[in-house]
C-alpha cells in the first residue's frame, strides 16, 4: 500500500518506512542512540529529498527514544537527574555549535574538516570500546568499568558534588554540564545526535554501568531530537509529518524490543556489538569519501 | 419574420454550439480530467489529452510548470576524499517542461523554435534559467560555461524523473485530423498550474495557438499539512513533536500490555523466577 508524503512530494510504500523505522528504532533501543546515521541515508535511497529525510528522522527519534525511555526506566536504568544535567550543557552547546558552524562556514573547508574529524572519532570510539569489552569478554572477571579517568578526577574536585545513586557515582554537576556542552557542540559541528558520543563518555569517563548509560543516554536524545525538530520546522519547513507518524510508529516498537534485547546482553557484549555498528558507519563514510560518486551533481540540502 | 429569423438563428448556434466549436483552419486542445487532485493515495495520474489540428498541420504541445529555485551542490576531490566542494542555487527553471509533438522539432525554424520555445536540447532551459553563488548575502552568477553544467544535470535528474520528457512524432492524427493521446503525470509533480501550449504549424507558420490550464492541487490532509507547514512552522513542528512523544509513550504502553498479555504473567512474577 503506497501513501503519498506531502511535504517530501513522492509516493512510497508503507510498510518499507514502517520497516525502516522499526529497524533503527531497536538500534535506538539496544544502545541509546538516536539511529539518524543510518535512517538519514536509508530515507534518501528509497527517495526522499535530503532535506526532508534528515529533518522527519529527527521527529521519529523523539518517539524511539520516549519509548526506549520508558522500557529502560521501567527496569531503574534511566537516571533522569544526571541525564537532566547533561541535557542542560547539550543544548546550549548546540545553539553556540549552530553560530560556531556559520563562522566556520565562512572560513571554507568546513565540510572537509567535520567529515575527517568525524571518520577520525569513529574509528577513535569503534577501536577502543571494542578491544576493551573483547579484554572484558576474556577475562571473565568484573564486567562492568571502573573508570578512574583524569577527567573523573578532576570532577571530584569541582564544586556541587552531587550523587547520583541510580548509576551509582557522584560527581560535580558542573562536570556533567560542562559534558553536556562539549557534547552539544560537537554534535552540532558534525550535525548528529549526540548518542554516539555520549554512551562511550558515559560509560568510560563517568564509570555509569553500561546499561544504566544506555537507559540515560537514550533520555538525554529525547530533547536533543525535539529542539532539532523544532527547527527544522520553523526554519526549513522541511519535516514530513505523515512520514514522522508511519516511522515512529516502527521506531517505537523497535526501541521496545531493542530494550528488550539489550537487557538479556551482558554488558561487555552490548559495548562490542555496539563498537562493531560505530566502526562499520566509520567504514561505510570512508567508501562514500572514497569512491567516485554516481552523479557530481545533485539537488542540496539535508547533513 | 421575426420567426423565421429567430428559427434561423436558433439553427445556426446548434450547429455552432457544440463542446469544440471548431471550425476548420483551428486548433483544438482538451484534456481529461480536467484538474490533478492530489491526496495521501495519490501516485501519479494518467491525463487523457485530445483534440482536433487543422488540416495539414503539425502540432507541437509543450507543457510546463511556473519557475522555481533551488539549491544543487557538486562534488570534487579533496586530496583523495570526494566531498561537496561547491553549493549553487538555480533559477528561472520549471519543474516541468514536456513536449510532445506530431513531428519533429528540427523541422520548426529557429524563429518557431524561439516563439513557442521549443528545441530538441532544452536549449530555452539553459537560456532561460539563472545559476548563482550567495556569499555574504550577495549573489556571484556563474559564467555560461559552468553554468550549463548544473542545468545539463538538473535536466538529467528531472528526465529520469518524468517531469522533462521530448516525445517527438509520438502525436499522431486519426480521421478528421482528431488526436488523442495520454500522459503519466508523475507523482512528484508540483503543486501548481500547468500550462499547456498547444501550436498548430504549417509551411513553417504557426496558423494557430491554444493555451490551457491543468491545475495541480492538495486536497485533505495533503493541503492541511502542506499549508500549516509552511503558514506556521512553529505551530506545525510543536504539532508534531507533541505526535511524536504521545506516540512513543502510546506504543510503549501498548507494547508492554501485549506482552503481559502474551506471556501470562505480571513483570515481577518474572522477575522473581
Amino acid at each position: 500500500m503506497d501513501i503519498y508524503l506531502p511535504i517530501a512530494r513522492v509516493e512510497i510504500a508503507t510498510f518499507l518506512i514502517f520497516g525502516l523505522g522499526g529497524m533503527v528504532g531497536l538500534l535506538s533501543g539496544l544502545f541509546g542512540v538516536g539511529g539518524g546515521f543510518l535512517l538519514t541515508p536509508l530515507l534518501m535511497m528509497i527517495g526522499i529529498p535530503p532535506a526532508v529525510a534528515a529533518a522527519s528522522d529527527t521527529n521519529q527519534v523523539v518517539a524511539a527514544s520516549v519509548s526506549g525511555t520508558i522500557a529502560h526506566s521501567r527496569n531503574g536504568n534511566v537516571d533522569f537527574r544526571l541525564g537532566l544535567i547533561i541535557v542542560a550543557g547539550g543544548l546550549l552547546g548546540g545553539t553556540y555549535g549552530a553560530t560556531l558552524v556559520r563562522a566556520l562556514r565562512t572560513a571554507g573547508n568546513f565540510e572537509v574538516v567535520v567529515k575527517l574529524a568525524y571518520v577520525l572519532m569513529l574509528l577513535i570510539i569503534g577501536l577502543f570500546m571494542f578491544f576493551e569489552s573483547l579484554k572484558a569478554i576474556r577475562s571473565k572477571g568484573d564486567r562492568e568499568i571502573k573508570s578512574n579517568s583524569a577527567v573523573l578526577r578532576l570532577a571530584k574536585r569541582l564544586p556541587l558534588q552531587v550523587d547520583f545513586p541510580v548509576s551509582g557515582i557522584s560527581c560535580s554537576a558542573v562536570m556533567l554540564f560542562v559534558l553536556g556542552l562539549l557534547i552539544g557542540l560537537l554534535a552540532a559541528l558534525m550535525g548528529v545526535g549526540g548518542g554516539f558520543i555520549m554512551l562511550p563518555v558515559m560509560i568510560y569517563v563517568l564509570g555509569m554501568p553500561t546499561h544504566k548509560a544506555v537507559g540515560t543516554s537514550i533520555f538525554t536524545v529525547v530533547f536533543t531530537a525535539i529542539n532539532v525538530t523544532l527547527a527544522q520546522s520553523i526554519l526549513n519547513h522541511s519535516v514530513d509529518i505523515i512520514l514522522a507518524l508511519i516511522l515512529l510508529v516502527g521506531s517505537s516498537l523497535g526501541a521496545h524490543f531493542g530494550e528488550k534485547i539489550g537487557r538479556n546482553l551482558k554488558a561487555e557484549r552490548l559495548r562490542i556489538i555496539f563498537s562493531l555498528l560505530v566502526l562499520g558507519v566509520m567504514t561505510k563514510m570512508m567508501i562514500e569519501l572514497l569512491k567516485f560518486p554516481a552523479s557530481l551533481i545533485a539537488i542540496g540540502g539535508g547533513h | 419574420m421575426k420567426r423565421l429569423t429567430l428559427l434561423v438563428g436558433l439553427v445556426f448556434l446548434l450547429y455552432t454550439g457544440n463542446a469544440e466549436a471548431v471550425t476548420e483552419g483551428e486548433l483544438s486542445i482538451e484534456t481529461n480530467p480536467t484538474q490533478i487532485k492530489i491526496g495521501l493515495g495519490f501516485s501519479g495520474q494518467p491525463v487523457d489529452v485530445f483534440g482536433r489540428v487543422p488540416e495539414g498541420s503539425q502540432l507541437y504541445l509543450k507543457i510546463t510548470s511556473p519557475v522555481h529555485k533551488l539549491p544543487l551542490d557538486k562534488k570534487g576531490k579533496v586530496g583523495p576524499l570526494w566531498m561537496d566542494v561547491e553549493h549553487v542555487k538555480v533559477d528561472g527553471i520549471p519543474k516541468v517542461y514536456q513536449v510532445w509533438t506530431t513531428g519533429d522539432i528540427d523541422d520548426l525554424p529557429s524563429g518557431l523554435k524561439e516563439e513557442t520555445g521549443i528545441s530538441s536540447d532544452y536549449g530555452f532551459i539553459r537560456a532561460s534559467a539563472g545559476v548563482y553563488k550567495e556569499k555574504d548575502g550577495a549573489k556571484e552568477s556563474l559564467p555560461r560555461e559552468l553554468a550549463d553544467e548544473y542545468i545539463d544535470a538538473l535536466v538529467k535528474i528531472y528526465e529520469n524523473q518524468g517531469l522533462y520528457t521530448l516525445r517527438e512524432g509520438v502525436i499522431r492524427t486519426g480521421a478528421d485530423n482528431r488526436f488523442r493521446f495520454t500522459i503519466d503525470v508523475p507523482a512528484n509533480v508540483p503543486q501548481q498550474e500547468l500550462l499547456l501550449s498547444a501550436y498548430a504549424v504549417k509551411d513553417g507558420k504557426i496558423i494557430d495557438t491554444v493555451k490551457v490550464h491543468l491545475a495541480v492541487r492538495s486536497v485533505g490532509i495533503v493541503n492541511w499539512v502542506r499549508r500549516l507547514a509552511v503558514a506556521n512552522g512553529p505551530m506545525y513542528g510543536t504539532i508534531t513533536v507533541i505526535l511524536a512523544l504521545a506516540g512513543g509513550l502510546v506504543i510503549s504502553v501498548f507494547s508492554n500490555m501485549m506482552e503481559k498479555v502474551f506471556s501470562g504473567k505480571t513483570r515481577m512474577e518474572a522477575e522473581i523466577e
